[in-house]
């Protein structure tokens, strides 16, 4: 009898995993799991991008799923730091068996389950994880399961370097950089790369240490040399305000001041006539017209009328891997993972993805352009670099 | 074109110099009367460009007094420093390693105490005078900048008159020579100490007025301090000519520096030549020479 009962139970089992592994006809929802920091210091943007995914979620499902399937949406809270990413992100793959991991906006996060996604081969997709280290390892090889939806910090002086060549005609650059921060060389370096190969030429290249207040040393040596514009990759407004006014003051009129997402509303307080006309580049803008349209809706769903912009990166990543899946035509990690790989001219709302299989980063991806009109920092337009 | 690039370093070089000049009088005169580094002129020369900030801005007093006004604020507040942290000090014949110490204790205070009532924001003054600069050939010189070099000039000649021509200056100079010698001949030393500190605090409010135009109005704005410190030292401490002098020369030196060789390398250069003035100097390019006297 107890055998009987041994026998029962072991084919009871047995049955029960023959069906959760689904045979053919496999489970009948596709599960995207998202690295999301919703609780803890960084919950403003992990909250907005959660609720700009789940949008993207109501949306697909709507309109019939993917492969036929709906998409079962699991979050998991990264709590702002790498311990809880990676117990979030086993949760997520283990238990939850989601077959592609999208977040988080952290890179110590995703630096830290960039491993585990590669032996459990799930991927994953970074959403504002800027660091190069996520997507390449130390020896400069990629994370095969590790990719990211943004740009890298420095890519920003690569289109700077190509909105102001090929968009202004100014061939005639300046840098003047901060040292002591990694931003700041990085789109330097980039910007410099980049302005040589469109045959622009950098005429002067001077630097500063954080802290410092008098840039007129270095201006002058930059005047001396007449350039076009004035490439400021710097993160504090404060510094972008202070060189604006000192390079005004100099007499230099007529250059440009471009430069990367350091601006903020408060640089016009301090320098907004010096810095009328000035470029500035960033990730996206909510103004660009098919951003406006993803707005509205966000708008109407939650209320909130002026989300972080990890909303409306929330809301094209579950499209992303809604297009990724398709172009797999399974739901497994392997097979979606090759098809992020190989994503070319992936149309989403903030931009077209094609991804770079070398470094897992997007390529030539358009960036939204700004520029200080007024009282107010405006979008211009969103910009491709044009190779 | 190298001419070009030499006169407008030198124009930017002098006009960094007059106000480091304007914090190192002040600086070296404490200096002179009490023989301790004051690392609260820091606060003295910020409370000035906070309180002529909000005069011109939320109280829209016009320019000239406002600036007054926050002069004598920073006097104020120099006077109160010393009445209440330094006179304790001095009264009871604690060795000087005391004021240096209270005096980084105030600095850290005020910049504190002001992030956590103002708040951290940079602020700007309206613009009076620092966007207009004249064009003498290739060569800019700000307004503000000529503006800022004349009130040096001229606030530094009242003093060098004042202590040199009056009862009162005769008897600063005396006390730095021996403070309690000249206590001894009369001189009422707690007034004539509270009296130097007005001086210093007015100076240095003058010269948190014209920082906060010139770059903006922040708690942090005071870290220019060490470099007039600098300043005084390279021209010897306690000497006024001297401080002058060296912060001047600080000045260009670390213009030129930045604008020749390597702005990564400005605060290393500039800090070797401090160091070798004072193993060749020990008193500084002007410095009285101080006997040891115990």
């Amino acid at each position: 009898m107890k055998r009987a009962i041994a026998t029962a139970l072991v084919a009871a089992t047995v049955g029960l995993v023959v069906a959760g592994c689904g045979g053919s006809a496999g489970p009948k929802t596709i599960k995207i799991g998202h690295l999301a920091n919703v609780s803890g210091d960084a919950a403003p943007w992990g909250l907005a991008e959660t609720n700009g995914a789940k949008l993207a979620v109501e949306e697909i499902n709507k309109a019939g799923g993917i492969l036929g399937k709906q998409i079962e949406y699991v979050v998991g809270d990264a709590r702002g730091n790498a311990t809880d990413g990676v117990n979030a992100v086993k949760k997520l793959i283990e238990q939850d068996k989601v077959v592609c991991v999208i977040g988080s906006n952290f890179s110590g996060i995703n630096i830290a389950t960039g491993p585990i996604c590669e032996s459990l081969k799930v991927p994953q997709i970074g959403s504002f994880s800027t660091n190069p280290k996520v997507t390449v390892d130390e020896k400069g090889n990629v994370r095969p399961y590790s990719f990211r939806i943004c740009f890298i910090d420095p890519y920003l002086g690569s289109v700077l370097a190509d909105y102001a060549v090929n968009k202004l005609g100014k061939k005639r650059a300046a840098v003047l950089y901060e040292v002591t921060s990694d931003y700041s060389v990085g789109v330097t370096e980039y910007f410099e790369n980049k302005v040589k190969s469109l045959g622009g030429e950098v005429v002067a290249k001077q630097a500063f240490k954080t802290g410092d207040v008098e840039f007129r040393p270095q201006l002058s040596e930059i005047k001396q040399k007449n350039p076009e514009v004035l490439m400021l990759p710097l993160a504090m407004y404060k510094d972008i305000a202070i060189i604006a006014k000192q390079t005004r003051e100099l007499g230099m009129n007529d250059v440009t001041i471009i430069g990367g997402d350091g601006y903020a509303n408060a640089m016009l307080d301090m320098a907004g006539q010096e810095l009328q006309g000035s470029f500035w580049v960033t990730h996206f803008s909510y103004e660009d017209p098919e951003m406006a349209k993803f707005l509205e809706k966000y708008v109407a769903k939650y209320g909130d009328k002026n989300p972080e912009v990890n909303a409306g990166m929330g809301y094209d990543l579950i499209y992303f891997v809604a297009d990724c899946i398709k172009r797999a035509g399974k739901a497994e990690g392997p097979a979606i993972r090759d098809a992020i790989e190989s994503a070319k001219d992936v149309k989403l709302t903030h931009a077209t993805i094609t991804m770079d299989p070398k470094t897992h980063n997007p390529l030539n991806k358009s960036a939204a352009v700004l520029k200080v009109e007024g009282k107010e920092i405006r979008w211009v337009e969103t910009y491709a670099p044009m190779k | 074109m190298l001419s070009v690039r030499v006169l407008q370093q030198l124009v930017n070089g002098v006009s960094i110099g007059f106000i480091y000049a304007l914090i190192a009088v002040g600086y070296s005169l404490i200096y002179s009367i009490l023989r301790f580094s004051n690392f609260a002129h820091a606060s003295f020369l910020v409370v000035g460009a906070y309180s002529g900030f909000f005069l011109v801005t939320a109280a829209s007093a016009p320019f000239v007094p406002a600036v007054l006004l926050a002069m004598l604020t920073a006097g104020g507040a120099a006077v109160v420093t010393e009445r209440l942290a330094y006179r304790p000090i001095r009264e009871r014949n604690s060795p000087t390693l005391y004021f240096i110490i209270a005096s980084m204790g105030i600095a850290i205070f005020c910049e504190q105490t002001i992030i956590a009532t103002i708040g951290p924001k940079f602020r700007t003054y309206p613009r009076v005078l620092q966007i207009v600069s004249v064009d003498l050939g290739k060569t800019t010189v700000g307004i503000m900048d000529v503006v800022a070099a004349l009130m040096a000039c001229l606030s530094l000649s009242v003093m060098q008159y004042f202590l040199s021509r009056t009862k009162t200056g005769f008897a600063i100079q005396a006390a730095s020579f021996d403070l309690q010698a000249a206590g001894l001949m009369g001189v009422n030393v707690n007034s004539l100490v509270g009296f130097v500190f007005l001086i210093a605090g007015v100076l240095a409010g003058l010269s948190g007025v014209f920082l906060g135009m010139k770059y903006a109005v922040y708690p942090q704005l005071g870290y220019l301090t060490t470099k007039a410190f600098v300043g005084a030292i390279f021209g010897g401490l306690g000497s006024l000519p001297g401080a002058i002098v060296g912060s001047i020369a600080l000045g260009l030196l670390e213009t030129f520096v930045a604008a020749f060789i390597s702005s990564q390398l400005r605060d290393v250069v500039v800090f070797i030549l401090l160091i070798a003035v004072l193993l060749i100097r020990p008193s500084g390019l002007m410095g009285k020479s101080v006997e040891e006297k115990v």
